[in-house]
């Protein structure tokens, strides 16, 4: 067995001869690093290299070999097991470049985003189109909605959300009555935050708040349990059996969002009014006097154009979950970012269209 | 039912999943689809169930046109790889579930969906699990259920992807010996997806190889394992040692030994030999490749010997355990290599 150590040099060449250099010895990870030095001083530009009398090469001299040749060098009598695992390397391949290097120009960029935002625009409409269509055939044939699964849907969104808009609707109405009751005091006016409140709730803050509660809530709910059906492909298997997912999964959902967020907005602003009358009888203000003051303030009118924009935000936030749900990717986390971007495209929404009921409401006058 | 598909292709972007495939499923036959992943087979499987739409081409379910016919019309059972059984429902109202939601007029009496969804459980053999949530169940169990759920709307054609892919190995072998018996008791025409050769050479009727959204060989098991059409089929129905060699007369020389190549023209070839038909001797006869062992793996019933040749290849050569016993063959040792048996093809580059 051979005991000395590993041992690679370079050498130059006589001149005259074929070559300019000669390489000899182990190219081995041992001997390799202070070779590599040495190349890197006396090599530069095409050169001729013998390598005939490299007696070992493994991956690291496979590397120097690399290297030079790269540089221009021309490397000559390697033995064919050597050669071999060179040219498994592939030197005279150039780089792939780099991703990031090679970003593309901004026109495609646009274009791309463009075609996107429209098949994006595209399966909205077509989702739109699908609700209104099932819809219209429900009317003429209630039967063929599952009431069972309306009815747990109606549970899930309404009844188990009470709690949590009560408790919210009760904080908004103290906080509305007592800022407001204090300025107003200064000109004993402390009255008229019976108006405020009865105005801002039934027009603006109980939908507006148990929308933004029921987004958060439901809206992700449908989109994650959609979502995960459609990773796990239960909605394929549904389409196997026959069934429509829009009739089947959304229509339920989408009828229970319609139906119970007036509800929840109802309860939301008599909870709030009451808040409103505790925190006005510390004012000296009797409940009595505090809903007379309401009743004269608010009309009909003001009341059902929140439960319209209610039910308008709750069919809303039924349709962009379940929308976000069917549209959900493979994977788990795709589940995760449907369910985001349903909270998110939801509120936007709800302000925009809030913002629209506003100026509505204003032309016609109510 | 039989099944006829005329030049299906699909394209995703521009990755073509799908070029012009053409096959026919007899009635009644249980076919596998068998390919590396990403071949395009799930796709032709979820083209044919009409979840997917293909670009171009035909389907024809027993003769009439179905290229255009909505899932619901086309009655397949299909059974996912992972399942898909619905979570809030029980195992008997998942299997009752495609009966039950049937328009009224087609929808069997309570009394009958009961009788069939026990009927079905009973065929799966597990009817004592009816009144449990999918969760409850392991694997196996639920894989079960999916077929029965995908059996009881008595569907003319069933397609399974994958339908042992999330198992261990052990269940999987014995599901599909269960699923061949269940195939000979319904009879129900059949096509599966897989990228398990074993399970596909065990199960089907006739196995389709695709690579790259291709069809490579259609045939039985036999005839797709006896004379792979080409050098992929060979490859991916087993591990293999290649050979470079050339093709004179009509014959292909490695080792020494000279291997039948009839009808290729002379050219370099490439010389297949499956590790198990290989012959190891200490003696050289004419030609035969000398080599050193370098690894042994014991394989169970079988041993894996990887062998060094001169040229710095590695060869695999696959031993009976007695066999390997009875030859004490040790490593570094020096032996000799005589192919027994092997599969030539001229001009093929790979």
């Amino acid at each position: 067995m051979d005991t000395t150590p590993p041992f690679a040099s370079l050498d130059a060449c006589p001149p005259g001869s074929d070559a300019d250099f000669a390489l000899s010895g182990r190219l081995e990870l041992s001997t390799v690093s202070a070779l590599w030095q040495e190349t890197r001083q006396r090599i530069a530009g095409p050169t001729r290299i013998d390598a005939s009398k490299v007696s070992a090469c493994d991956g690291a001299g496979a590397a120097l070999l690399f290297d030079l040749h790269r540089q221009g060098a021309r490397i000559a009598g390697l033995r064919p097991e050597f050669q071999r695992l060179l040219d498994s390397l592939e030197p005279d391949k150039p780089f792939a470049p780099g991703k990031l290097a090679h970003r593309k120009p901004l026109l495609i960029r646009a274009g791309q985003f463009l075609h996107d935002w429209l098949l994006e625009l595209r399966q909205q409409i077509t989702f739109t189109g699908a609700i209104a269509a099932d819809l219209a055939d429900l009317v003429r044939h209630p039967r063929n909605l599952r009431w069972q699964d309306f009815l747990r849907q109606c549970e899930l969104t309404g009844a188990n959300a009470l709690p949590i808009i009560s408790l919210i609707a009760f904080l908004i109405g103290v906080i509305l009555a007592f800022q407001s009751a204090l300025p107003l005091r200064q000109f004993g006016a402390e009255i008229f935050v019976a108006n405020l409140l009865g105005l801002s709730l039934v027009r603006e803050m109980g939908p507006l708040i148990t929308a933004i509660l029921l987004a958060g809530r439901t809206g992700a709910a449908f989109a994650a349990e959609i979502g995960t059906m459609k990773v796990n492909e239960e909605v394929n298997a549904l389409t196997t059996f026959g069934f429509d997912p829009v009739r089947f999964l959304v229509l339920p959902r989408l009828l229970a969002g319609l139906l119970m967020a007036p509800l929840l907005t109802a309860c939301a602003e008599i909870v709030g009014l009451v808040a409103g009358a505790l925190v006005l009888e510390g004012f000296g203000i009797p409940f009595n006097t505090f809903f007379h003051q309401v009743a004269s303030s608010t009309n009909l009118a003001d009341f059902v154009g929140g439960m319209v924009k209610a039910a308008v935000f709750g069919l809303e936030i039924a349709a962009i979950g379940c929308l976000r749900g069917l549209a959900t990717g493979a994977g788990a986390s795709a589940v995760g970012s449907s369910t985001t971007r349903a909270v998110v495209q939801t509120l936007v929404i709800l302000v925009v269209t809030d913002g629209l009921f506003a100026m509505l409401y204003y032309y016609l006058k109510i | 039912m039989s099944i006829e598909i005329k030049g299906i292709t699909k394209q995703f972007g521009a990755f073509k999943a799908l070029n012009d495939i053409n096959l026919e499923v007899k009635s009644g036959e249980l076919l596998a689809l068998l390919g590396p992943s990403g071949c395009g087979k799930t796709t032709l499987l979820r083209v044919i169930a009409g979840l997917e739409t293909a670009d171009a081409g035909q389907i024809l379910f027993h003769g009439s046109d179905a290229t255009n016919a909505h899932v619901r019309e086309r009655q397949v059972g299909f059974v996912f790889q992972h399942y898909a059984l619905f979570r809030h429902m029980t195992v008997f109202e998942n299997v009752a579930f495609g009966l039950r939601v049937r328009p009224k007029k087609t929808r069997p009496s309570e009394a009958e969906i009961k009788r069939r969804v026990h009927q079905l459980l009973e065929l799966v053999q597990l009817d004592w699990l009816a009144d449990r949530y999918p969760a409850q169940l392991s694997g196996g169990q639920r894989q079960r259920i999916a077929l029965a759920r995908a059996l009881a709307v008595e569907p003319k054609v069933l397609l399974l992807d994958e339908p042992f892919g999330a198992l261990d190995t052990q269940v999987r072998k014995e599901l599909r010996r269960w699923l061949r018996r269940l195939h000979d008791e319904v009879h129900v025409t059949s096509v599966f997806v897989t990228h398990d050769q074993e399970e596909a050479l065990e199960v089907a009727d006739r196995i389709v190889v695709m690579n790259k959204g291709q069809v490579e060989q259609i045939g039985t098991p036999e005839q797709v394992y006896d004379q792979p059409a080409s050098p992929f089929v060979y490859q991916f129905l087993g591990d293999v040692n290649l050979f470079h060699s050339r093709v004179h007369e009509g014959w292909a020389e490695v080792a020494g030994q000279r291997f039948a190549a009839p009808g290729q023209s002379d050219a370099g070839a490439l010389v297949y030999v499956r590790p198990h038909e290989i012959d190891l001797s200490r003696e050289s006869t004419e030609g035969a490749i000398a080599g050193q062992i370098g690894h042994v793996r014991l394989l169970g019933a079988t041993v894996r010997l990887e062998v060094q040749t001169a040229d710095h290849e590695t060869v695999e050569v696959e031993l009976v355990r007695e066999h390997y016993q009875r030859g004490q063959w040790q490593v570094g040792e020096r032996v000799y290599l005589v192919p027994r048996n092997a599969q030539v093809y001229a001009d093929y580059s790979i």
